[in-house]
């Protein structure tokens, strides 16, 4: 009879011990991937945001779902998409280029996690870099410098470039700096700048048009999602090479027929964004994570392009280009 | 009990178990606390020291590319091929952002970027500039770290390209130092970081924090390192976030850098933790095999100790011839041993408590045996409730047994007399004589103070004050007596005497015992006297009850009772005989007598004060007689006569008055002379009371009998009065109706028109008078009981057809609708059909009589065994306090319509004597204004004819 109650007891401890050692069901948060591209094009930068959020812990399907909404280059519907996200609701939203300032308009409460794009300070949605202090976050890129770079770079490249066209986006809160410090460049280097601002791909051809009338030697495009990605990008290196002028500017324009790029590696961003999440599904408010500043940047060189616009790229920039195009 | 013993030892040596593990497992977990603390530091102190290498190593790395083109004639070749050589170094080092070259006098002679524009010979003065100094001074500079854009940490590092080539400055990312840092993996979060000699975050796995500035000379470890460098002692601090650690460092010489790993102290401790949870573990599996091996002990220890006690029990219950079998070898098995020595010992001891039990137990049996005594004459008090002889018998027997005395008596007082009552032994008694009561003999002394004499030695006693005692003891030969009173309500009624042959005391129990015995003698003798006195009563009631009973079974005539007055007389009073006598006229009569003594009934004898029962009649007193002997001759000369011829002495005659004059008198006599106790007397007048009122009683009966029967025949009289006044009536009013008739139908001429209208009326007269005569005469048989039924079979619905046939016509003349509903298979009926006829006839009859318009109906039908017959009318009903009255004789509803329509009153009453005569009933229901209802309800077998007498 004893014997048999110190049985049960010890029986009863053993369940006690191993219901302790249970875990908790964890809870699935909800990731809003506002994505202003084509799915197809942003693969492999999800494949490794994804893989950076696997290895902090997050897997799809067990502790982390992905709302997928891919604007297929088209802006406008940045602000249908990010609405949506925001009604659904999800727990973070993350964003990239003009996707951060647009989902803001929606949210100031939905953290938001800029996976690159232009300074959030500067855009107005960040009180500084080290202290954001609101609901957005992430990685700047120092794009007013780039594009200084790029013109730069660009004139190093031809040395007889003097009218050089600028695509910008329509009235983009990034565009003053840029004008600031291409401005500086380019009466350092005697460049006449032509800047045309447009809103998407169906101003492309007027604004090529447009500089063809006014003799521009080169085009230095925006980092913006419009020109930068997919199709449009392809676009934009196609009416370059059509009139045989040198587009420098993303990297995807430069894959596609474009002279030059010069930027940072958004690959690195994905993964750097990653750790974002991280932090603020782990409790860390957004508001109190400094917007990290990309280090790494991206040299590409076309040589095919460089060919066949009969330019000869120099020492100097082959040892500098992280990626030659053949 | 046993739980306890079992419970305690197992508790024990859980304990003790337990408590050796417990100490054991606290001092292993303390030693492998030490031994993890100790080799967690070592790893981390490991870690940062590789981290610190690393971090050297990556400085050093720039430094040496740097070197690569810091060369003293670099500075002269074209600034193409510097530009070429800059662009490339930034090539191979992504951590420089920027590089500048400057000339030995600090001028910017080549400035390369990775974001601003390169610029070639700006010839800017920088040689104020700490990077510019420090490396021409010590070749190689280090700068402060420092924040580009507010967050991006940075520094500045320069190499000299010796004296005359100048300094190229490099702006170097900081944050590429991350990898490193954040590469450190001490177990799961263990992190590691670095600070500057300002105590400023460089690197760090947060790296918000270091784009943040953090300051991190508050934290206690930081501010011992930097304190001192190279004390390698680990510290157990909190971090930035508060967060218990163990923190270790190391430092970068070149860069004056400090490294720290860190390890949260809960997973630095968890190896501690999970060897305690072990030892926990452990702990319990000891517990228990502890309890196991403790439950096992203890089972060997408590089960002999339980035979122990179970053997304990069964001798302590008695079973001394029970011994332990317990072979542990050890105390246990020596304690059973004892336990078998102690039972034998208790064995041999309880053989000698078993004697004085056997002593005790006698003893008690004698005393059982005196209550046995005490209820035996309990007993024969309640057997003999009468006789007080058999108990006081049984109260000597039972006295002299106890008291352990040779001889004992009953003595009790009869007055002034002692009479000796029982006596038990072998001395001689007096019982049944008679002695004087007096204070000069033992007894009469108890008896006259109440109290208990005690006499040791007869012999030692005054001899003038106990004459009569010291008399009878030498009379009866005892020496030593002892006499206890009997008594009741304080008074003695007798004593009980112990008496012995030689002198001695008694004990004070035999004292003790005789008062009891006096006692119940007491009881006894009170006993039988309420239970006499109880019998006495209930036998004179009895008798009583005798008289009267027979009174009332004779009422016409007195001798039974008399006859049993005095047989009750002479068995309640006692004499040798009993005799009453009635008075006829002068004379008195011997009407009954019982007893031994001759008496004649029927004997006369003149009623004369010469005798006993003459005196008591004429002086109407009771006359008492002790001895005839004493009589005057003068006076008494017939009694003095009869009593010497009848052989009796003395006599008692009370006299039997009825309504104030003697009726008789009851008499008692004796053959031997003594006077009627007051009692007898009393009892003798009682007597002669009940015959009074049996004598008065018959005489009222007859008298009552008398007046009826003179009465009957009176009734019997008038009846045949009537009758035959009936008929004499009748005959002369035929003659007259017949002649009447006979004129007026002219047998005897022509008469006159008035005289035939008189001729008519005298008719019409004669024929009601006739009805009348004719109903009194049925009414007259009827009372005579002369008027005898038919019993023969009749049809009901004959009896209807021919009344309504012979009613019709009055019907008709006064316009009502008469009718009859008759059931059809109505049955034969029993009866007679010729006075059923009349009884309808009758009613019917009524009905048209005082029903002036609507109809008149028969309504005849079975219900059950019954024939009902109903004469249903519309005429003007009867008051309810009439209905009653209607079937009575000479009664009629009395009103002036009744009087109108005329009739005998007879009808109905007739009616209801024949049907009853017919066993059925007849009843009205009616409502005045609105008809009446005869209903007669007939047995169809009516009871064989009988008498209508009443």
């Amino acid at each position: 009879m004893k014997r048999r109650i110190l049985l049960a007891a010890l029986a009863a401890s053993a369940s006690l011990t191993a219901h302790a050692a249970a875990q908790p069901a964890q809870r699935v948060w909800r990731l809003g991937m506002l994505m202003p591209d084509t799915a197809p094009a942003l693969k492999r930068d999800i494949d490794i945001f994804q893989a950076a959020l696997r290895d902090l812990g997050y897997v799809e399907g067990r502790n982390i779902a992905f709302e997928y909404r891919y604007t297929d280059g088209n802006a406008e519907r940045l602000p249908v998409m990010a609405r949506q996200l925001v009604e659904r609701p999800v727990d973070l939203i993350v964003t990239y280029t003009s996707g951060a300032s647009v989902a803001r308009q929606f949210t100031d409460r939905i953290p938001i996690v800029q996976v690159a794009g232009p300074d959030p300070v500067a855009v107005g949605i960040a009180r500084s870099i080290a202290k954001p202090g609101g609901n957005v976050t992430g990685l700047t890129i120092f794009v007013a410098e780039i594009m200084a770079k790029r013109l730069e770079l660009l004139r190093e490249v031809d040395p007889a470039v003097r009218r050089v066209g600028v695509l910008l986006y329509k009235s983009h809160p990034a565009n003053p700096p840029i004008y600031d410090r291409m401005g500086e460049t380019a009466a350092a280097l005697g460049i006449e700048l032509m800047p045309i601002e447009v809103r998407g791909a169906p101003e492309f051809a007027a604004a090529f048009a447009a500089w063809r009338d006014r003799k521009a030697q080169a085009v230095i495009s925006h980092d913006h999602s419009v020109f930068a990605l997919g199709a449009n990008a392809q676009e934009l290196a196609a009416l370059a090479i059509g009139q045989r002028i040198p587009l420098v500017g993303a990297v995807d324009q430069c894959r596609n027929g474009g002279l030059m790029s010069y930027g940072v590696n958004i690959q690195a961003l994905f993964m750097r964004s990653a750790s974002y999440v991280d932090r603020i599904l782990r409790g860390a408010s957004p508001g109190d994570l400094p917007i990290e500043q990309p280090s790494e940047f991206v040299y590409a060189v076309n040589l095919k392009t460089a060919k066949a616009l009969g330019i000869i790229i120099p020492p100097s920039i082959l040892v500098r280009a992280d990626e030659l195009i053949e | 009990m046993k739980r306890g013993l079992f419970l305690k030892y197992v508790v024990l040596f859980v304990g003790l178990v337990g408590g050796v593990l417990v100490i054991n497992a606290a001092l292993d977990l303390y030693f492998v606390y030490q031994e993890n603390r100790r080799a967690s530091i070592e790893v981390q102190r490991e870690k940062a020291e590789a981290a610190a290498q690393r971090i050297e190593s990556f400085v050093r790395e720039i430094e040496r590319q740097i070197g690569w083109v810091a060369q003293a004639q670099w500075a002269s070749l074209p600034a193409d091929q510097r530009r070429f050589d800059y662009v490339r170094l930034m090539r191979q080092v992504p951590a420089i952002t920027e590089l500048v070259q400057l000339d030995r006098e600090g001028r910017e002679q080549l400035s390369v970027s990775r974001l601003a524009m390169d610029v070639v010979g700006a010839g800017t003065d920088r040689s104020a500039e700490a990077a510019f100094v420090g490396a021409m001074a010590h070749k190689v500079y280090f700068g402060p770290v420092y924040f580009r854009q507010g967050s991006e940490p940075y520094f500045t590092m320069a190499v000299s390209h010796g004296a005359r080539g100048g300094v190229t400055v490099a702006e170097v990312n900081l944050k590429l130092i991350w990898d490193v840092v954040s590469q450190i993996k001490v177990g799961r979060d263990g992190y590691a970081y670095v600070v500057d000699r300002l105590g400023r975050l460089v690197a760090h796995p947060d790296i918000s924090l270091v784009l943040r500035g953090t300051e991190m000379k508050g934290l206690p470890q930081v501010a011992a390192a930097l304190r001192d460098r190279d004390a390698g002692a680990a510290l157990d601090t909190r971090n930035l976030s508060g967060v218990s650690v163990l923190s270790a460092h190391a430092s970068i010489p070149a860069l004056g850098w400090i490294v720290f790993v860190e390890l949260p102290t809960s997973e630095a401790e968890l190896p501690a933790i999970n060897a305690g949870l072990r030892a926990l573990a452990l702990l319990v599996l000891g517990l228990i095999i502890a309890a196991l091996a403790a439950a096992l002990l203890a089972r060997r220890m408590v089960v002999p100790i339980r035979a122990l006690r179970a053997g304990a029990q069964r001798i302590g219950s008695g079973e001394l011839h029970h011994r332990l079998d317990i072979r542990t070898g050890d105390e246990l098995e020596a304690l059973a041993n004892q336990f078998n020595r102690t039972a034998e010992a208790l064995e041999d001891s309880y053989a000698t408590l078993e004697n004085r039990v056997e002593d005790r137990t006698r003893e008690l049996s004698e005393s059982l045996e005196q209550q046995t005594a005490t209820s035996e004459i309990l007993r024969a008090i309640s057997k003999s409730p009468t006789d007080v002889r058999p108990v006081l018998d049984v109260v000597v027997a039972a006295a002299r047994r106890f008291c352990g005395a040779s001889d004992a008596a009953i003595v009790l007082r009869d007055g002034e007399e002692l009479v000796g009552a029982a006596h038990d032994g072998p001395l001689s008694a007096w019982v049944g004589e008679r002695r004087p009561l007096d204070r000069a003999s033992t007894t009469g002394r108890a008896i006259v103070d109440g109290q208990t004499v005690h006499t040791p030695d007869i012999d030692a006693l005054d001899p003038v004050e106990f004459a009569a005692a010291i008399a009878m003891a030498h009379r009866h030969k005892w020496r030593a007596n002892l006499v206890a009173p009997m008594l009741r309500e304080g008074a003695a009624i007798g004593c009980i005497v112990l008496r012995k042959t030689e002198p001695g005391a008694f004990t004070p129990r035999q004292v003790e015992l005789l008062e009891t015995f006096a006692a119940q003698g007491v009881i006894a003798i009170e006993n039988a006297r309420l239970f006499s006195e109880l019998r006495e009563a209930l036998e004179q009631q009895t008798a009583t009850a005798d008289v009267l009973r027979v009174i009332s079974q004779s009422p016409t005539d007195v001798k039974p009772v008399l006859k049993v007055v005095a047989e009750s007389a002479l068995r309640f009073c006692g004499a040798s005989d009993v005799m009453i006598d009635l008075r006829e006229g002068d004379q008195l009569v011997t009407a009954a007598h019982d007893g031994a003594l001759h008496a004649e009934i029927g004997r006369r004898r003149a009623i004369d004060r010469s005798n006993v029962s003459g005196r008591a009649i004429i002086d109407e007193k009771t006359v008492h007689v002790p001895d005839v002997a004493d009589l005057d001759p003068g006076d008494f000369a017939g009694t003095l006569a009869i009593s010497r011829e009848r052989g009796w002495r003395a006599a008692l005659a009370v006299p039997m008055l009825c309504e104030g004059s003697p009726a008789g008198t009851i008499m008692l006599r004796k053959t031997e002379p003594g006077p009627f106790t007051a009692r007898q007397i009393e009892l003798l007048e009682t007597f002669a009371a009940q015959a009074v009122i049996a004598i008065e009683n018959v005489r009222l009966f007859t008298e009552i009998q008398e007046k009826s029967r003179q009465l009957e025949i009176a009734s019997q009289h008038k009846s045949q009065f009537l009758a035959n006044m009936s008929h004499e009536l009748r005959t002369p009013l035929n003659a007259i109706i017949g002649y009447t008739e006979m004129m007026a139908d002219g047998l005897y001429g022509e008469v006159s028109e008035k005289a035939a209208a008189v001729l008519e009326r005298v008719q019409k007269n004669g024929r009601h008078l006739l009805d009348l005569i004719n109903d009194v005469l049925d009414l007259s048989k009827i009372e005579a009981g002369q008027l005898v039924l038919s019993s023969e079979p009749y049809s009901v619905a004959d009896v209807v057809a021919s009344v309504l046939a012979s009613t019709e016509s009055l019907a008709r003349a006064k316009g009502l609708v008469l009718g009859s509903t008759v059931a059809s298979g109505l049955p034969t009926g029993t009866g007679d059909a010729r006075r059923l006829t009349q009884v309808l006839l009758n009613l019917v009859g009524n009905a048209i009589k005082f029903t002036d318009s609507g109809s008149v109906e028969v309504r005849a039908e079975k219900i059950g065994e019954m024939f009902e017959i109903s004469v249903v009318d519309t005429g003007f009903g009867i008051a309810p306090a009439d209905q009653a009255k209607i079937f009575e004789e000479f009664q009629q509803v009395d009103n002036s319509s009744t009087r109108k329509k005329g009739g005998t009153g007879l009808g109905l009453s007739i009616s209801r004597r024949i049907v009853e005569l017919h066993g059925g009933r007849i009843g009205v229901e009616s409502e005045e204004g609105k008809g009446s209802t005869f209903r007669i309800t007939l047995p169809i077998q009516a009871p064989s004819a009988g008498s209508a007498a009443q």
